[in-house]
């Protein structure tokens, strides 16, 4: 008996490791830890919409640049036109659910579309918005 | 008694769930890099274990990538075994066989990710070592496979960072016409390789596997 729970748990906790359902809640404890206060997800959507100008190329960049306004369809690399799967969790159930992942990716589209990295509080505001969707 | 069945099959359903997610992922990985092709696993070279044999073929028609077929007889080369290179790059661009690039061209790519022609692509530290380490030890200097040799003999110590910029490579592009490729919608540059090359995939740029959108079949 004793066995079998420990090859259960060890089963789920291998599952999880893949798609971990709380990974967003993990991610917003440790932005709260290093100093984030509580999150919006309106400042999240607001920032999401903006446009900010690359310093380098002069061309106008958003979130929406790839992933579109509808962030329930596809998106599409603004170069290479590669698809982007669709953000929202709600028709995609694989988004959010990996930590290393999404904080890859915060990384890589912060410096991209806003030049700079986001701050944990940012970050944050994303997400809640990102959530929801 | 009641309670231990209840037990047993809670665990059951536990059980259960730990596997479907595994199986789930095990299908997810494998996603459109199906290409019949087998044989991949670390960081070898997996030329010769695919059961897949075109040498004559290659020595016959003189392969896209020429056809003297020195050493090696199947793929021009060799195709890509790494499993964090193909999830990490291939998730973004066509994953761009080591062989193409000698060590110094893809150590320098890999040092500047945070501008990767024009993206940023920066990975975690310890991806970026694995994924450098991948590319380096199966890179063009260290392959037998004829498109790697004819690259690298074609570099005379350059070191670029595009493979469309090697000497071999602009060599054998060049009688394509801008119209099929950079004037092409569906093409756009010479950089996206399986937009043409239909076993690209496999390491074979042979010239008659080659299919331009929009163009059909190339014939020279």
């Amino acid at each position: 008996m004793k066995k079998m729970i420990i090859t259960a748990t060890f089963f789920i906790a291998l599952g999880q490791t893949l798609a971990y359902a709380g990974a967003v809640e993990d991610l917003l404890s440790r932005y709260k830890a290093k100093g984030a206060k509580n999150f919006s997800a309106e400042n999240g959507q607001a920032m999401w919409v903006a446009t900010y100008e690359d310093a380098k190329t002069g061309m106008t960049r958003s979130c929406e640049t790839c992933h579109k306004k509808n962030l329930k369809t596809k998106g599409e690399h603004q170069k290479t036109g590669e698809v982007i799967e669709p953000l929202a969790p709600s028709v995609n159930p694989v988004r959010f659910t990996d930590m290393k992942f999404i904080e890859k990716w915060f990384k890589r589209n912060c410096k991209w579309t806003l030049g700079r990295e986001c701050t944990n509080q940012e970050k944050g505001d994303f997400l809640l918005f990102l959530q929801k969707q | 008694m009641k309670n231990r069945k209840i037990k047993l099959s809670m665990m059951f359903f536990a059980l259960a769930v730990g596997l479907a997610a595994i199986a789930g992922q095990a299908i997810a990985d494998d996603d459109g890099d199906d290409d019949g092709y087998k044989g991949r696993g670390g960081y070898s070279q997996n030329g010769d274990d695919r059961g897949y044999n075109n040498g004559d073929d290659d020595k016959r028609r003189g392969g896209f990538f020429g056809g003297e077929n020195r050493l090696r007889g199947k793929a021009d080369v060799a195709t890509v075994a790494g499993v964090l290179y193909k999830k990490e790059c291939g998730s973004c661009h066509f994953a761009y066989q080591p062989g193409l690039l000698p060590s110094r061209s893809w150590e320098k790519i890999m040092a500047g990710l945070e501008d990767h022609f024009g993206d940023n692509a920066e990975l975690p530290e310890e991806d970026q070592v694995e994924i450098t380490r991948y590319l380096i030890v199966n890179s063009a200097d260290y392959s037998n496979y004829k498109a790697s040799i004819k690259i690298s003999s074609s570099l005379g110590g350059s070191s670029p960072v595009r493979i469309t910029e090697t000497p071999y490579f602009v060599k054998e592009h060049q009688e394509i016409p801008v119209r099929m490729w950079k004037n092409n919608p569906k093409v756009k540059s010479l950089s996206y390789c399986d937009r043409c090359h239909t076993n690209a995939k496999a390491g074979s740029f042979n010239e008659h596997d080659v299919k331009i959108p929009g163009f059909g079949k190339w014939d020279d």
